[in-house]
């Protein structure tokens, strides 16, 4: 129910933006649908940008269910993309590719780990000390990619590109058709968290300590070892989207590498609330705004106005469940 | 040298202005990670009214805009009950996109050449003026007293017979002037609005709040430190220094390292306002 | 004060309460908790609003509506908890909501500041003006409090429990200077459970009890035995009392505890007892004598000072809370939203809140539903919790259902030594019996148990032996200590 009155809300406010920018509506409409679902291509587009923001998402839902607020997922992101091209550069094959992945997980979880132990151990705000890993990642990822691991052949600043064999396989490839094994990784991993947040003891406490971390105390539950662990494994999911965007996608990491995943992903799991399985239809919704919006550039709607319509909707469902905490009260 | 100097105050402009903002809402109580969001608001506001309305008018609409998405944050977290972060970071995304969108959408894409602004002089004494009045204002008068007193233990305030709320109000205010004044500069010393265009400046302010312990001359010292930092990557951006040559994303990143050293604990005491958050 | 009364809710907190204070006296105010008398000082300060009644102020009927006008007609009040901001200093805080003007004049203020001080016998300089207050001592923090109502001139000052963290020593001294501001013409109404120093400092004492006038007597006319009979009243008889339990090895002990509190003396000091296996144990006392501090240490949520608890002859000190819990510990804390429970979970979820992890309901690092949920059957059909399902969130039930369910979770997961702090909060009379029954089960089964409330009677008619907290330490009065002996010493008297 909430979550469909945030879509609704969500709509009402792109349809005002676009109102605003004397853009029709319904013609907007019309493209962004036919930019994001009118074609298999068009929807194999969404559902490339699902992926990134279904894994992000997922890593930033985990660290909220343990009451942080991981901000850091998009360093975590790069940093995760970038280890794990450095290793599918170094060793070929498919071996190279299993350590790329782990590569891209231990590197998230390294990022984030300052900002664990801070909050967990000397209770500094995990938001602050993420903003600020999030700039040091994106400087340190600048600065490797234009300098140290740049191609030799190459006039961007990125890395040379991996080789097919240590690439993640399509799922399915008959163009128009073209669907990354990525997502399905993404969303067994989605499956996984449901079901360990619903049966595992650990999950059990991760989330008491998010919901009463006095009363997980008074559980007995070791509060402050939880939220070191939540953050890296959150961090570690975020570097596993990175990898992934890395390995199925871009087949190699450069500047720029993540147009905003991070923030969306934000959005993503403050949406979808207490339920993992809710992450999927979640970054869906933020996957095919992505898609269209690309779309909508031709039309000369700006791309800020999806950004707009994020923030907009991240506001409003915060709203909403104050509102609802109030009435509890 | 004179160089050197001068590139360092331009620098330090924007993040001092910045930083007092974030000054008045912190110490008031009120978590800002919403700087960034408000100056880039500023600056764009700024920008298209200067084009069609003159300097003038464009700083005081500027300022005003700052202020309007001040004011937002208050009802998100005073009387919404919003979580100050996640309210900062939304605000911080609205401005993102507002600002390309409205950028996109309002500017002549057929005009040329620089904005008409006021001098950056302006904006360079503001910066002066403002840390040495907020040093005045905090120590001084019964406004300064309140202030800290609201940010520090709000619950203790009230019992001292003062509104925290109201306090919260007129401090977020001064934040978007503040912020407005900031954003408005970058624009004067750039001629151009551009997307982002503050570049985490607002972020960067923030770290200098932090380690400056939310004192102002420290915090203010800390935003010449770190001008001072940019000024270096950009004088000797390519050239060899004594055989050194670190890259200008180590200079960058200076900043958010130190804090984040600093909330580990490991620069001494952390001066966190205590009712930072706090209701 | 004449005829005052004030509702909330459907509790009368005033029931037609008059208080004359003649200026210049130390009046005192005495009752149990919930007597009424922070209420009637609060419509005094203008916090609360009577809802009938009147207030004469020198004579002249007023009207206070807001602690800023009581503050107007010279009325000042320090509550225990003390209202000092931390970050500001000592200066700051004397003249804070009370400034001479919109811009300070820091050395006029410091001059009448020193004047202040020395007018109570102070010799406080500039360096002690600019001390930061978070670094001040607790006799210090209320000497500013005082500093503060002078300040702001106030003629009639409400004092709520000032020597709650004070050493005796501080505390003679806080008196000293009150008696030397009275002979000035100020007066002074304090707000104490402690009849030493109604005894020893005061005039004249009212006594309030349930929300209603008992007495107002002379000091000079009373004696504390006479005191503690008005305060506690004769209530009926105490029912079957449990026959004391013949002394073995103990169970638990506890041997030199001391925990440490952020500013002042400790708030559980050097505290020794034992319990019996089988043996129900409650702890008598005021609130905030200590027993939360004693609750949470006992559970190892907080770090001890000093000392050692002993289970079943073994040190424990340094475990966690969760290996006590596997040694069959259950908890009943003390304030149940923050501590006991996550409102937005189901029943099912909260029953096994703490009892996670043991093999019941754990197989490995897998949760065993169907054993939870009949658990959490169990606990809701054990002391009748009305529930929508079990599966609906906690937070929507009332708050006795709520504290029947997780008094349940106490009783019937097999606790080898339970720990309740207030368990009848929010039960009605037949709820708390059946609560009692159960925790007496138990006891019979050969678990130990130790009860905090702040109901004496409640204690003596169900414990086996009643230890009293006072004052962060804990007293071990004979077994068979009656009900005079236990009251006198709740407030500070002697055995």
């Amino acid at each position: 129910m909430k979550q469909i009155a945030l879509i609704v809300a969500c709509v009402v406010a792109f349809i005002g933006m676009l109102m605003l920018g004397g853009i029709s509506p319904i013609e907007a409409a019309q493209t962004l649908i036919s930019g994001s679902l009118g074609s298999p291509r068009a929807i194999s587009g969404s559902l490339k940008e699902t992926t990134p923001l279904l894994l992000a998402g997922l890593g930033v839902f985990f660290a909220l269910r343990a009451g942080l607020f991981n901000i850091g997922i998009e360093g975590q992101f790069l940093l995760g993309g970038f280890a794990s091209a450095l290793v599918a550069l170094a060793v070929p094959g498919p071996v190279g590719l299993l350590l790329a992945m782990v590569a891209g997980v231990v590197a998230g979880a390294l990022w984030a780990l300052p900002a664990g132990w801070i909050r967990a151990y000397r209770n500094g705000h995990e938001v602050i000390t993420t903003i600020m890993l999030n700039s040091v990642a994106i400087a340190l990822t600048d600065f490797l990619v234009a300098g140290p691991v740049r191609a030799a052949n190459q006039t961007g600043a990125t890395t040379a590109t991996i080789p097919t064999s240590g690439r993640l396989p399509a799922l399915l490839n008959s163009p128009p058709w073209n669907v990354s094994s990525g997502l399905l990784l993404g969303l067994l991993l989605c499956a996984a968290m449901a079901w360990w947040m619903k049966r595992r003891v650990a999950g059990y406490e991760l989330q008491a300590v998010g919901a009463n971390a006095s009363a997980a105390e008074f559980a007995g539950i070791n509060v402050a070892k939880v939220r070191m662990n939540a953050m890296l494994v959150s961090g570690g999911i975020g570097g596993l989207g990175g990898a992934i965007q890395t390995l199925a996608f871009e087949g190699r990491f450069y500047q720029g590498f993540s147009p905003g995943y991070g923030f969306d992903s934000l959005g993503v799991a403050l949406l979808a609330g207490s339920n993992a399985l809710l992450v999927v239809p979640m970054s869906l919704l933020f996957g095919v705004l992505s898609k269209g919006g690309t779309s909508l550039l031709i039309l000369g709607v700006p791309k800020g106005l999806t950004n707009l319509v994020a923030g907009l909707v991240i506001l409003i469902s915060a709203t909403i469940r104050y509102r609802k905490a109030a009435s509890d009260a | 040298m004179l160089n050197t100097v001068l590139l360092t105050l331009s620098m330090a402009t924007p993040l001092v202005l910045a930083a007092m903002a974030g000054y008045c809402s912190e110490r008031s109580g009120v978590i800002n990670i919403g700087l960034e969001g408000k100056m880039l608001m500023a600056a764009c506001v700024s920008a298209l009214v200067s084009v069609s309305h003159g300097p003038v008018l464009g700083v005081l609409a500027g300022i005003l805009a700052a202020v309007v998405m001040s004011l937002v944050h208050w009802l998100a977290t005073q009387r919404f009950g919003i979580d100050h972060v996640i309210s900062g970071m939304s605000l911080n995304a609205i401005s993102a996109g507002a600002t390309n969108f409205m950028f996109t959408r309002f500017s002549d894409p057929d005009r040329s050449g620089r904005i008409g602004t006021l001098p950056p002089l302006f904006y360079q004494a503001c910066a002066v003026i403002a840390p040495v009045a907020l040093i005045l204002y905090v120590g001084k008068t019964r406004g300064g007293l309140w202030l800290v007193a609201s940010g520090s233990d709000p619950e203790k305030a009230r019992l001292a017979g003062l509104q925290p709320d109201r306090i919260r109000l007129f401090a977020l205010v001064a934040t978007g002037l503040f912020c407005g004044l900031a954003g408005a500069y970058l624009v004067a010393d750039t001629g151009v609005f551009t997307d982002n265009m503050t570049a985490g400046r607002g972020y960067i302010a923030l770290a200098a709040l932090i380690l400056g312990g939310w004192r102002v001359g420290q915090t203010a010292l800390a935003c010449l430190a770190f001008g001072f930092l940019s000024s270096l990557n950009l004088l000797f951006q390519g050239t060899q220094l004594g055989g050194f040559n670190l890259p200008s994303e180590f200079w960058t990143s200076l900043p958010y390292l130190a804090t984040v050293i600093a909330l580990a604990g490991f620069l001494g005491k952390q001066r966190t306002p205590a009712g930072l958050g706090k209701t | 004060m004449r005829g005052i009364s004030k509702q909330f809710g459907r509790v009368q907190a005033l029931d037609n309460v008059g208080l004359s204070v003649t200026s210049g006296s130390i009046h005192g105010v005495v009752g149990e908790n919930g007597a009424g008398k922070s209420t009637l000082m609060k419509v005094l300060y203008g916090a609360y609003q009577a809802d009938s009644g009147e207030v004469k102020v020198n004579g002249k009927a007023v009207n206070i509506r807001s602690s800023k006008e009581a503050i107007a007609l010279g009325i000042g009040m320090v509550s225990q908890h003390y209202g000092i901001v931390p970050e500001l200093s000592m200066l700051d805080n004397l003249i804070l909501g009370a400034e001479p003007a919109m811009v300070l004049d820091k050395s006029a203020i410091r001059e009448r500041a020193g004047k202040i001080a020395a007018s109570i016998g102070l010799n406080y300089g500039n360096d002690i003006w600019d001390r930061d207050a978070s670094a001040i001592s607790a006799s210090e923090a209320q000497r500013l409090e005082i500093l503060k109502l002078l300040w702001r001139e106030a003629r009639i000052m409400i004092l709520d429990e000032p020597t709650a963290m004070l050493s005796p020593k501080d505390g003679e001294a806080l008196f000293g200077s009150l008696r030397a501001l009275t002979k000035e013409g100020a007066t002074v109404l304090l707000v104490t459970h402690r009849l030493p120093e109604i005894m020893e400092y005061c005039d004249r004492v009212t006594v309030l009890r349930g929300g209603k006038w008992i007495a107002d007597v002379p000091v000079s006319e009373t004696n504390p035995e006479q005191l503690s009979e008005l305060i506690v009243g004769r209530t009926v008889s105490v029912s079957v009392r449990p026959e004391p339990i013949p002394a073995a090895a103990p169970a638990l002990e506890v041997r030199n505890l001391s925990v440490a509190r952020d500013r002042g003396t400790d708030a559980v000091q050097n505290a020794s007892f034992a319990l019996a296996p089988g043996e129900l144990v409650g702890i008598a006392g005021v609130d905030g004598s200590g027993q939360a501090d004693l609750f949470r240490a006992l559970l190892g949520v907080t770090p001890t000072r000093e000392g050692e608890v002993l289970w079943q002859g073994q040190p424990i000190t340094s475990r966690s809370t969760s290996a006590r819990i596997e040694l069959g510990w259950r908890i009943l804390p003390e304030d149940r939203l923050s501590e006991a429970i996550v409102s937005d979970w189901s029943l099912i979820d909260n029953s096994t809140l703490g009892l996670h992890r043991l093999p019941e309901f754990a197989d490995g690092g897998k949760i065993r539903n169907q054993e939870r949920a009949a658990f959490a059957q169990k606990a809701a059909e054990k002391f009748g919790t009305k529930h929508g399902g079990l599966d609906a969130a906690i937070g929507g039930l009332s708050g006795g259902n709520q504290q029947r369910f997780v008094a349940a979770r106490m009783t019937e997961s097999g606790p080898k030594f339970f720990m309740a702090f207030q368990p009848s909060r929010g039960l009605d009379i037949a709820a708390t019996e059946d609560l009692y029954k159960a925790m007496q089960e138990r006891c019979r089964e050969g678990a130990s148990g130790l009860v905090v409330s702040f109901d004496l009677d409640e204690l003596m008619s169900h414990c086996h032996r009643v230890l009293v907290m006072f004052s962060g330490k804990v007293i071990v009065p004979p077994v068979d200590a009656d009900r005079d002996l236990l009251g006198r010493l709740m407030v500070g008297g002697e055995a």
